[in-house]
């Protein structure tokens, strides 16, 4: 079946790595009992061996080992509300998963930054700072906002394509797929907060 | 798509130094920097270059030549140009969602220029954008929502009202006599008071040709009865001609929807959620109905009696008159001021009342899940959450009508404090008689009525142009996929072809990409893949389930999109990898391909299918009941009906799409047969994860990331040691350990 071949790749891709925690766990002869982890070969990359340099045309080049080098590679949150500084998907370009970084604190500062700048140019949602005005029509909600990203009118088609990911924090979906986020809905003024009432 | 936009006065003057002879063939805007900023920067593409515009200014250029592979990217929430400029992979330009496929365009545009064609590309006017206000519009919608005045909406259903104007000329003609009724009956008390009770000249013993005393009064209270008996009659029967037609309307809308969502795509649905469009067909008609039998037919009458009453005040006493009108801005001004409160509160009503009804459908379609893993109480404690959040939100939302209007019609009784004082001493100083002023006093506690009503109708008219344009909406989607204006009918025998066919679901995502494939007729394909390939996909496309964005589609040599789609699909059989049944007899579901199919005809089909035997073993054979509430049947068993189905329907091209892999070896075995006898001199597409079920195929086409990446018989493409030898040998390798 296709799936046993989808695992083959991910067993070739992981060779040659040297943070294997399925491996690592093996050889220190890991109890019997295995866990789901123990089972599943993951490459978390290291912080200390893991390099990534600009490159010129603004992207991110990556040496993972003395003979492992990416010319480009691009980042990829796992979880991009609940931690988005975890679990970053490190990928080529065709898309092939390199490794995983499990913290990006825990890499040097430069890193840091230069895999932050990625993942703000991929991930873009700004910022509602305040609600102008919404108008709806047969279904279709027409915002007027403030934003990090400056002012902007934008169709919200429906109530499900706003969506509360927590108590406070909201995403607004547009009919086109742009983002616009409201970290914490309670720091809105009350006549913003009043217009998205409806929705939550 | 819009490919071609005018560049600012300002910034065509910075350009235009360094065109150079040259013109500008394509501008689109870039509308996002590097820090996350709307802007309103350009990227122009002349004969050789790509010009950017950055602040309003010539920024930069690139000759096309030198960069190579163009791609736009799509991010979350963004999208970018890249390409590889002089071997420098590099952003080209940054944009928002809404230009990204304009983007895909460009970056078509520059792969072909930058191998030194000519790009072909024209620039049109964007779809999706209503020209008026240039808002977004969703897919599938012609006319733009804010645009659209709800007069719009009434007008569009004017059809489904038209029907019913002789209904509804009666109803309103009885409204009429009952206004009139009320509005006579202040008059007759006046008379009754002043000229029965109380005899102006005492010289006079009869009235309107009455005896004085107890005959008169007789008279004049068996008038009053006899009125007020058959102004009730009448306000029975107009109640029941209102229920009629709103019932009527609501279902001629009802099935407006009906057929509407029948007549969509598989592609229009998905966009759209199951329980939602549920809602439009049974709760919004509902609530139109209800507005039409109670608030509408309330409201005309409301509205008479309103206008009548007030012309009869002033015709009595305009001075009293005024007194009675002086609150009513008032009133007026409330409620305005609370208007877009109350429209708040409903939509967070709605909103709530959807979220209870969708975790409630999630819950029954799914139960076989929750069940599985043992979550009812949590199901159960998510259902009662989200009804619990409806009874507060409804709770709360009565409590706020329940203070505003008592408030209101303080308002509206205050007049008649005013009445009766000034009233009073005009009757004192003799301007007016007592009769006048209780007839005046009367009319103004009718005013009352109407007057509380009328407060209440905003939002009754609120509800109900909600529902109206929920409806409204439904009816104006367009299917995605239409008939060509002169669409050919023809037997088909079941050629297929595929030139250069390219499609996305999302056309800047191709799923299908350049796609080349000559089906000869009665030739079986197999079509293997990873999943996700797209080969559910290009099955899809020959059941013209979606329209290609490039290339095209043959078949017999006809273009797909020539061929009638009813003519299309009628010779198209289809076996899904979960078939499904509809609630209904085995027969029925049977036939459901053949209306006219004679039982002979069903047992053989049936018969070929190695289905007869198992349904003659249900103790109810072929009228055993299936499907939703239906006898419980195995999925070899569903496999093996929807096979008889295809059977009977006799298609000229058939496709399999996973049939036999949710199903045991056993099971496949007895269906390959069957599937065998079915594909025998049909055109078949064979979609199988397990390679043994394609083995009597003619060819197999391996799919890779969209694309035909191997074609050719069976022992060809093992020779070739490609995608198709190694699956193979991965299989045999599971099937041996
Ligand atoms: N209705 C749809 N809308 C958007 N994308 C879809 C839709 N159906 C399938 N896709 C995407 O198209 C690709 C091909 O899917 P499909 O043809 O179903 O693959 P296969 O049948 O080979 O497993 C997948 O990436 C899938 O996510
Ligand atoms: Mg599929």
């Amino acid at each position: 079946m296709a799936d046993t071949v989808t695992g083959g790749e991910a067993a070739e891709a992981a060779v040659g790595s040297e943070a294997e925690v399925g491996s690592e766990a093996a050889a220190k002869g890991a109890p019997a009992k295995e866990t789901l982890v123990d089972i599943t070969t993951i490459r978390y990359l290291d912080p200390v061996s893991t390099a990534f340099k600009e490159t010129e045309g603004g992207f991110v080049s990556m040496e993972a080992g003395p003979d492992e080098s990416y010319p480009r590679v691009n980042f990829q949150r796992s979880f991009p509300f609940s931690r988005s500084g975890e679990f970053i998907s490190v990928r080529t370009v065709e898309g092939k998963e390199i490794g995983i970084i499990k913290k990006l604190s825990l890499f040097a500062s430069e890193a840091v930054a230069m895999v932050g700048r990625q993942l703000d140019r991929r991930y873009f949602s700004p910022t509602v700072t305040k609600i102008n005005s919404i108008k709806e029509e047969f279904g279709y909600n027409y915002f007027d906002v403030e934003s990090s990203a400056g002012q902007c009118r934008f169709t919200v088609r429906g109530g499900h394509n706003v969506v509360s990911i927590t108590e406070t924090r909201v995403l607004l979906l547009d009919v086109d797929g742009n983002r616009f986020e409201i970290p914490d809905i309670n720091k809105l003024d009350d006549r913003s907060l009043k217009r998205l009432e409806m929705f939550l | 798509m819009k490919l071609l936009y005018d560049l600012p006065e300002s910034a065509m003057e910075s350009v235009s130094g360094v065109l150079n002879g040259e013109s500008i063939r394509y501008c689109v805007p870039a509308d996002l920097d590097e820090d996350n900023v709307f802007i309103t920067d350009w990227i122009a593409l002349t004969e050789t270059r790509i010009i950017t515009v950055k602040g309003g200014a010539f920024r930069e250029e690139i000759a096309v030549a030198d960069g190579a592979d163009y791609k736009n990217v799509t991010l979350v929430g963004n999208g970018i140009l890249e390409g590889e400029v002089n071997g420098v992979p590099r952003v080209i330009a940054r944009y928002s969602m809404r230009h990204v496929p304009r983007y895909a365009y460009i970056a078509n545009i520059l792969n072909v220029m930058s191998k030194g064609r000519r790009p072909m590309t024209k620039s049109a006017d964007d779809e999706g954008v209503c020209p008026k206000c240039e808002r977004r519009m969703a897919e599938g919608t012609l006319i733009c929502p804010y645009c659209t005045s709800k007069f719009t909406v009434l007008k569009k259903l004017k059809d489904v009202l038209s029907k019913h104007i002789p209904l509804l000329l009666l109803a309103v003609g009885m409204f009429w006599v009952i206004t009139g009724i009320s509005l006579i009956s202040p008059y007759i008390t006046r008379l009754f008071i002043n000229e029965v009770l109380n005899p102006i000249e005492p010289g006079m013993t009869t009235i309107f040709g009455l005896e004085r005393g107890v005959t008169a009064v007789m008279a004049f209270v068996s008038i009053m009865a006899l009125l007020s008996v058959s102004s009730s009659a009448i306000v029975i029967v107009r109640g029941r001609i209102m229920t009629l037609v709103g019932n009527r309307i609501a279902n001629d809308l009802r099935n407006v929807v009906y057929e509407k969502i029948q007549a969509l795509t598989l592609n229009d649905m998905t966009k759209r959620k199951a329980g939602d469009m549920m809602n439009r067909v049974t709760r919004d008609t509902q609530r139109i109905r209800d507005f039409i039998s109670h608030q509408a037919s309330q409201g005309i009458n409301m509205l008479i009696t309103l206008i009548g009453i007030c012309v009869i005040l002033f015709a009595t006493n305009w001075r009293l008159a005024l007194l009675i009108i002086v609150p009513i801005p008032l009133v007026g001004l409330v409620i305005k001021n609370f208007r877009e409160k109350m429209w708040i509160i409903f939509h967070k009503q709605w909103h709530v009342y959807d979220d209870a009804s969708n975790v409630l459908n999630d819950i029954l379609t799914g139960i076989r899940v929750v069940k599985a893993f043992g979550q009812e109480e949590k199901e159960i404690g998510r259902f009662r959450k989200a009804s619990e959040d409806f009874r507060d939100i409804s709770m709360s939302n009565e409590k706020f009508f329940n203070t505003l209007f008592p408030i209101l019609n303080f308002f509206v009784g205050c007049s008649q404090f005013l009445i009766l004082y000034f009233g009073g001493r005009m009757v004192l100083g003799l301007e007016m008689n007592v009769g006048e002023l209780i007839q005046v006093m009367e009319y103004a506690s009718m005013l009352y009525a109407p007057l509380g009503f009328m407060t209440m109708l905003p939002r009754a008219i609120a509800n109900a142009m909600n529902a109206l344009g929920r409806i409204y909406e439904i009816m104006e989607v367009e299917p995605d996929i239409r008939n060509a204006d002169e669409s050919v009918t023809m037997d088909i025998k079941g050629k297929v072809g595929f030139t250069n066919v390219t499609f996305g679901y999302q056309s800047h995502e191709p799923v299908i990409e350049e796609m080349d494939v000559d089906v000869a007729e009665g030739e079986m394909i197999g079509l293997v893949g990873h999943s996700g390939a797209g080969k559910t996909t290009f099955i899809n496309l020959i059941m013209r389930l979606y329209d290609i964005d490039d290339g095209s589609i043959s078949i017999d040599s006809v273009d797909l999109r020539e061929i009638d789609m009813n003519v299309l699909r009628s010779q198209i059989g289809v076996v899904l990898q979960e078939s499904f049944l509809f609630s209904g007899t085995v027969y029925q579901n049977i036939v459901y391909s053949k209306r006219d199919a004679t039982p002979e005809e069903v047992i053989a089909a049936a018969k070929i299918a190695n289905a007869h035997d198992f349904i003659l073993g249900f103790p109810d054979g072929y009228d055993t009941r299936v499907g939703e509430n239906g006898h419980n049947i195995s999925g070899g068993e569903r496999q093996r009906i929807a096979i008889a189905r295809a059977i009977l329907h006799n298609p000229r091209i058939l496709i399999l799409d996973e049939a036999t892999a949710s199903l045991d070896i056993e099971a496949e075995q007895q269906i390959q047969e069957a599937l065998g006898r079915l594909t025998k001199g049909r055109t078949t597409f064979a979609i199988a994860h397990r390679l043994s079920t394609l083995r009597n195929a003619n060819r197999i086409m391996v799919i890779d990331k969209g694309r035909k990446a191997e074609m050719g018989t069976h022992d060809e493409l093992l020779n070739m040691k490609g995608i198709y030898y190694k699956l193979v040998m991965a299989q045999r390798q599971v099937t041996r350990t």
